[in-house]
């Protein structure tokens, strides 16, 4: 290879590196720049929104200063704002917010935009402003494919009570995944009032089995009376699914029917139904079910034994007497379980109910 | 299982007695006559409360605590007896449904705690307005509870209150 070439290959190499070396400079001065500006709106913007907020000034003055403010910038210095004001103050900012005209482009240009990161903008907005008339947009961004849109725009319901949105909610929460699900039913049990008309109504006309338990399972963990009933008529449900959940989920409701029907299901073909059954008299603390654990602390399944041991350590000085019966009884695997449990630390006791 | 027998809700009667819920758990089957005298003392809660099954769920838990409760599905009767006919130098844990006491129910709190400041009162209504919660509060409550109610935290609230009166 000639010294000519070489030279040429040499000189576009520095050449090269000159550009990416300019190109770095300038991204650094137009990026700070753009940060610099950023910051300027920010804190003009939060500004404004604290005075509106105090009542000092009006909010068509906070309504101008949108105006001129980038859309991602206000919806983050909104939420930093929703998350410690309620009441009458952040309705007077969301007035102001509604009243300029950004926020409806905002809105209709994000909310159904082919870009998932504009649409989470849009619920993430819509979930601190919305009104019953952007009710419409809320369901659509609620049923999107992408799970953070999906999670941002269920905010919603924590200013809009709307038994359609919380059941379109609800069927969501059913159909995601355990991570997404659980996440949906913390937002939904946040608005309990209005969420337990439409779980019963829910619950008494699931579908699927499927449905059916994980609808068990939220009105296990709400504990509103008003599912006792139904919870109680689905412990003798025919899927395996379904008496586990209801056994888990009536430990929420003392009562002595949950006694009675927890009493049944410790009679369970299932060893996890049985097991559940033993679990859930401990937390009712069911001392006249004590019969019935001990029989249970015979039982051919080692989970159901430890259950059972476990829920009599938590009747009180009544159950550990029993443990001590059966110490000194016939049956070699239910003097084991009892040894082991009356073994245990109080701490020991609690961590199992964890 | 407990059975409650002796709470009616005869027409002509809307406003039946008061009915203990023993820590033994032996049926409670006798007329309302002799329930009053067989009344266990010193009575820890009293519910005030119309839901037969929340009701319940307070009795059982409060009993199988080994705590004994006391239940009124009226208000009046209630108040009568949170205001009257409570001995002197008992201090139970109060669960009150203010919903049952109608229009007057501030005032009746209020009236209940100038006679007993020692109550513990935990107020339950179905009206989770800030104001009437923090009348109540101002009033003397020591919670408000709005319903739908998590049954596990109102049965956790009343055990830490049991807990604090315990010597």
């Amino acid at each position: 290879m000639s010294a000519t070439v070489l030279a040429f290959i040499a000189a576009g190499q520095m050449a090269f590196f000159v550009a990416v070396f300019l190109m770095l400079v300038a991204y650094r001065l137009a990026d700070g720049r753009r940060k610099r500006r950023r910051h300027e709106q920010t804190e003009r913007l939060a500004r404004v929104m604290m005075d509106v907020l105090e009542n000092r000034v009006p909010g068509e003055r906070l309504t101008r200063v949108i105006e001129r403010s980038r859309g991602n910038v206000v919806v983050t210095v909104l939420h930093q704002y929703a998350s410690q004001m309620r009441g009458a103050p952040w309705e007077r900012v969301v007035n102001a917010v509604r009243q300029s005209g950004w926020y409806g482009r905002f809105v209709r240009s994000h909310g159904r935009s082919r870009l998932w990161w504009k649409r989470l903008a849009a619920a993430r907005l819509l979930s601190i402003a919305a009104y019953p008339e952007d009710l419409e947009l809320a369901r659509a961004l609620v049923t999107d494919r992408h799970p953070a849109i999906k999670v941002a725009a269920i905010q919603v319901v924590r200013r809009i009570r709307d038994a359609a949105v919380l059941e379109t909610v609800l069927l969501e929460a059913i159909a995601a995944r355990p991570v997404v699900r659980r996440y949906l039913f913390d937002t939904v049990v946040s608005v309990r009032e209005a969420l337990v008309p439409v779980l019963a109504a829910r619950l008494a006309a699931a579908g699927s089995t499927d449905e059916l338990r994980a609808l068990v399972t939220l009105a296990g963990e709400l504990s509103a009376v008003e599912f006792f009933d139904r919870l109680v008529a689905y412990a003798g449900h025919e899927s395996l699914e379904i008496r586990v959940a209801v056994a888990r989920a009536l430990s929420s409701y003392p009562h002595p029917r949950t006694e009675a029907a927890l009493t049944v299901l410790l009679q369970d073909g299932e060893w996890q139904v049985r097991t559940q059954a033993a679990s859930s008299l401990g937390v009712i603390r069911a001392v006249n079910a004590r019969s019935a654990l001990d029989a249970a602390l015979r039982d051919g399944d080692w989970w159901v034994r430890l259950r059972a041991g476990i829920a009599l350590r938590q009747l009180g000085p009544s159950g550990t007497e029993v443990l001590h019966d059966v110490q000194a009884g016939a049956d070699r695997f239910a003097r084991e379980m009892a040894r082991y449990v009356l073994g245990l630390t109080n701490e020991a006791v609690a961590d199992y109910l964890t | 299982m407990l059975e409650r027998t002796d709470v009616t809700t005869d027409p002509d009667n809307p406003d039946p007695d008061p009915v203990p819920a023993a820590a033994s758990h032996e049926p409670l089957t006798h007329d309302v006559d002799e329930a009053r005298v067989a009344r266990p003392s010193p009575v820890d809660v009293v519910v005030v409360e119309g839901e037969s099954a929340l009701a319940e769920m307070l009795e059982y838990s409060v009993s199988n605590a080994g705590r004994t409760a006391l239940t009124f599905r009226a208000g009046h009767s209630a108040i009568e007896y949170l205001a009257g006919d409570l001995p002197v130098g008992h201090a139970p844990v109060v669960l009150l449904d203010l919903d049952l006491l109608g229009t007057e129910g501030f005032l009746a709190l209020k009236h209940i705690l100038a006679a007993r400041p020692s109550l513990r009162v935990i107020v339950l209504s179905a009206q989770g307005a800030e104001r009437d919660q923090i009348r109540a509060l101002r009033a003397g409550a020591v919670d408000y509870l709005v319903k739908p109610l998590s049954i596990p935290i109102l049965v956790a609230k009343v055990e830490r209150l049991l807990a604090d009166r315990t010597p």
